[in-house]
């Protein structure tokens, strides 16, 4: 029994690129150090570090073009899965809705399937059930419900350990994420942010389910920052918190990602900078005390969430070594941060349809051009699904590139008051497509050596895609194309290597793992899981 | 009569009784929302041949809206006219087709009408007619002088048997008549338990089938007897390495093999790279159906019914 405890190789990381055969599942903190993720992709982005860069090489630019369709796994109740599987020695954990399943990562057969019907009554991005996966502590399964319970599975059965609703104040609120585990407690956001909720995040005890604390993204009356919010604004400003953040371990540091502010369009009832939405939160893991923040688009009033994931990368930066983050944000413009304080370092445009901002300063701030959404309605780019999105970036350390998808995109967006209601959205009007124009999908390789974007890939399609990217040290990067491929292309150079059609609208972001030494690319796709890998 | 194999048997044997077995099982599973034991599934899904998978969603789909009618007989839909139709057809039945048909109509030297197409296809004796009054002298029937009233109760009594076939696998707990299923001799059945049939390898009347009649209704010891339920196999797979891991059987296919341990922990492993050894404590059982005749199992099913 002994032999097959299987986490000394997960513990062991890069060098156990051999999993052993599925077996026990006993994930405990300091395996999920584990970075770069190897046979084992443990939570949402494989690691802390949010790069989704795999060290399996198995798979390269040799042989890449051989890569075949190992399985497929059909889920009965979504049609378009958001999902990141997480994988833990030879056993896959995806959700779909409220569902969630323990598969067999090597055929896709389902071990358990915990259901639960979903919740009715609720609105917006809720009502959609998306939900984007799991985190693993030990041997329990963390997943959230559409109306922001946070479940406890027991890896083995899928039996409920326990259920913890932790948003029942408010029923605009949702979740649609993956939890993050950090240590031993359990860190959950929500959604709703365009609903008028009051965004939180907050950490639960893995073991007991105990609530260790909330950090409001919206302060409270008297508090820092609460001058935007008048009366009982700040009650549903939003900010809410719907992606899983990044955590550095060195710096006990986690990295929460806020979204607009509520009402989306109207900023007349939030004077100011609307703290903290479109922000960075770099919060102490322990006690959920802010250290401190970086908001990217100020009193928005364009939707641009600053939900996409903030990638934590050690480089040389201008000649030394710096803990950075990177994040390509959704208002078109790309970030370089230190993370050991938030300076601003740099920011780089990536939006070729910008018109919001004309640059961003020397301190980090955008300068404006002073388009909003007015009455009659302004064409402003980039529109309401951002210049990029939750879909997920990554960074290869070998090429120094980070690759993510930009969606050249403008709407129309309308602005009217609108007093807010529980059980209704609270955009305070909202957008329509131009006419005549169409969107573009481009996945974007951006040098963060010489600040200049190395290679653009444009894709064919409507810019309905959701889909996100994934780098391996096989000199690869995956990411799932807006015509419903699954694609793969050289790192280096951005040629194209691979394709192979799933057939469905693509919203979820690929990772890989392996089994008895083989290697998997696997990536949701519509209502389906794909899982690839090379002929024996 | 000549002996079919166990499967084809089985098939014409059960498959009035399977629906019910079906519906209520499957009334079970969902209550069970996805939580069934997998042992037992494998075993369902290894021993319910595909004809029967076919009619489950019949029996779910059906079954609450048919059931009540279904308790009351199959006449209760024709009323009270048709039901003495039915009873005259029933008499001279009896007294004129039975000899080859058998009583009920399910066949005997002659086929069985109950699943027969030309019945099927007939409506209030138009087609049923014909072949009374012509025969089939090619397969031995001779032809019979009968008025179009007699025709027509036979007609109707034959429907009302198709009738009662369908409905059957909606039929409550308990509504299905115990002389149905009892059409064997205990006697026989007791000598093939005792002897031949080769049971006592693994059972005893006085043993772990002591009493056995009292504890189940008779329709759920016959299906236990023809598929016996929720034993699981258990298995050792022997690594590469030598090492040996055991546990209760999951799947296993050409090329995987998974299993659960005592912890509850499931492995999968790749065939080619372990050796797999599986013990199924019903090998044997399934094996001794297959070798039996449909006669055996009526004096066998009579025989334990008897285990009071």
């Amino acid at each position: 029994m002994a032999a097959w405890l299987g986490f000394a190789a997960f513990a062991a990381g890069q060098q156990a690129r051999r999993s052993p055969i599925s077996t026990l599942i006993d994930a405990r903190p300091a395996d999920l150090l584990v970075s770069p993720p190897s046979s084992n992709w443990p939570s949402y982005n494989g690691d802390y570090t949010g790069r989704r860069y795999s060290i399996l090489s198995q798979i390269n630019l040799n042989n890449v073009r051989q890569l075949r369709a190992e399985w497929v796994f059909h889920s009965p109740n979504s049609d378009s899965m958001e999902v990141t599987p997480v994988v833990i020695n030879g056993i896959m954990f995806v959700t779909s809705a409220n569902d969630a399943f323990a598969l067999d990562a090597r055929t896709g057969r389902a071990i358990w399937h915990h259901t639960r019907p979903v919740t009715e009554g609720l609105i917006d991005d809720a009502a959609a059930h998306h939900n984007r996966g799991v985190g693993v502590w030990h041997s329990r399964v963390f997943m959230e419900t559409d109306n922001a319970h946070l479940l406890c599975l027991d890896a083995r059965s899928g039996n409920l350990i326990w259920d913890m609703p932790y948003a029942d104040t408010h029923k605009n609120y949702g979740a649609t994420s993956a939890p993050l585990v950090v240590k031993n407690e359990v860190l959950v956001g929500t959604s709703g942010g365009d609903d008028g909720v009051r965004g939180f995040l907050a950490a639960f005890d893995a073991r007991t389910a105990k609530r260790l604390w909330r950090f409001w993204t919206i302060p409270g009356p008297g508090e820092f920052g609460s001058s935007s919010w008048p009366g009982k604004s700040y009650l549903r400003g939003g900010g809410s918190t719907w992606m899983p953040g990044t955590y550095d371990p060195e710096l006990n540091t986690v990295y929460w990602g806020t979204s607009n502010p509520s009402p989306d369009f109207d900023g007349r009832v939030r004077p100011g900078d609307d703290l903290y939405t479109d922000c960075l939160l770099a919060l102490n893991p322990d006690t959920g005390k802010l250290k401190w923040y970086f908001q990217f688009t100020p009193h928005d009033l364009f939707d641009y969430d600053a939900t996409e994931t903030p990638v934590l990368i050690d480089a040389f930066y201008r000649g030394r070594p710096r803990k950075l983050l990177v994040e390509a944000n959704r208002n078109g413009f790309l970030y370089v941060l230190d993370r050991t304080n938030g300076h601003f370092l740099s920011a780089a445009r990536f939006a070729e349809k910008l018109n919001w901002a004309k640059s961003i300063d020397a301190h980090g701030k955008p300068v404006l051009t002073g388009i909003e959404p007015d009455a009659k309605g302004s064409r402003i780019c980039p529109g309401f699904s951002g210049a990029t999105n939750w879909y997920a970036p990554s960074f290869n350390p070998s090429t120094h590139l980070f690759y993510f998808m930009d969606l050249e995109d403008c709407d129309i967006y309308y602005r009217k008051p609108q007093q807010f209601a529980e059980g209704q959205t609270y955009y305070a009007t909202g957008t329509h497509r131009v006419p005549g124009e169409r969107a573009q999908k481009v996945l974007m390789a951006y040098n963060l050596d010489t600040g200049r974007f190395e290679w653009k890939y444009p894709q064919i399609g409507q810019g309905q895609s959701w889909a996100g990217t994934l780098t391996t040290s096989g000199g690869l990067v995956f990411f799932g194309d807006d015509s419903g491929y699954f694609e793969a292309v050289n790192a280096k150079a951005g040629s194209p290597l691979w394709h192979f059609n799933t057939g469905q609208n693509l919203q979820a972001s690929p990772m890989s793992y392996a089994i008895e030494g083989r290697q998997y690319v696997a990536i949701a796709a519509g209502s389906d899981i794909f899982s690839f890998a090379l002929p024996y | 009569m000549t002996e079919f194999k166990l499967t084809m048997n089985k098939r014409n044997f059960l498959s009035l009784e399977f629906g019910r077995w079906l519906s209520n099982s499957s009334d079970r599973f969902s209550a069970a929302k996805g939580r069934r034991p997998r042992a037992k599934r494998a075993v369902l899904i290894v021993v319910v041949p595909l004809t029967f998978m076919a009619l489950a969603p019949l029996c779910s789909a059906a079954a609450k809206a048919a059931s009540d009618q279904a308790r009351d007989g199959a006449a209760t839909s024709s009323g009270p006219g048709q039901a003495t139709a039915i009873d005259r057809g029933r008499a001279q039945f009896i007294s004129s087709c039975a000899f080859c048909h058998g009583p009920d109509a399910t066949g005997g030297r002659g086929p069985d009408l109950v699943r027969s197409k030309l019945v099927a296809d007939d409506k209030n004796g138009n087609l049923i007619g014909e072949v009374v009054r012509n025969g089939r002298p090619a397969e031995g029937m001779p032809a019979f002088t009968m008025t179009a009233g007699q025709i027509a109760d036979i007609a109707a009594f034959l429907h009302s048997q198709v009738q009662a076939a369908v409905q059957s696998r909606t039929m409550g707990g308990g509504a299905y008549p115990v002389s149905r299923l009892l059409t064997g001799s205990p006697i026989r059945g007791k000598a093939d338990f005792d002897g031949a049939g080769g049971c006592t390898a693994c059972h005893s009347s006085t043993g772990d089938l002591a009493h056995i009649a009292r504890k189940y209704e008779p329709l759920e010891l016959e299906l236990r007897m023809l598929y016996p339920p929720g034993v699981p196999a258990t298995v050792t797979v022997r690594l590469a390495s030598g090492e040996k891991v055991k546990g209760t059987l999951v799947h296993m296919d050409e090329f995987n093999v998974a299993l659960q341990d005592a912890a509850g922990w499931y492995h999968s492993y790749s065939r080619r790279q372990v050796q797999v050894s599986v013990h199924d404590p019903l090998a044997a059982h399934r094996a001794l159906l297959n070798k039996m005749t449909q006669d055996q199992f009526h004096d066998l099913f009579a025989y334990l019914e008897s285990l009071k």
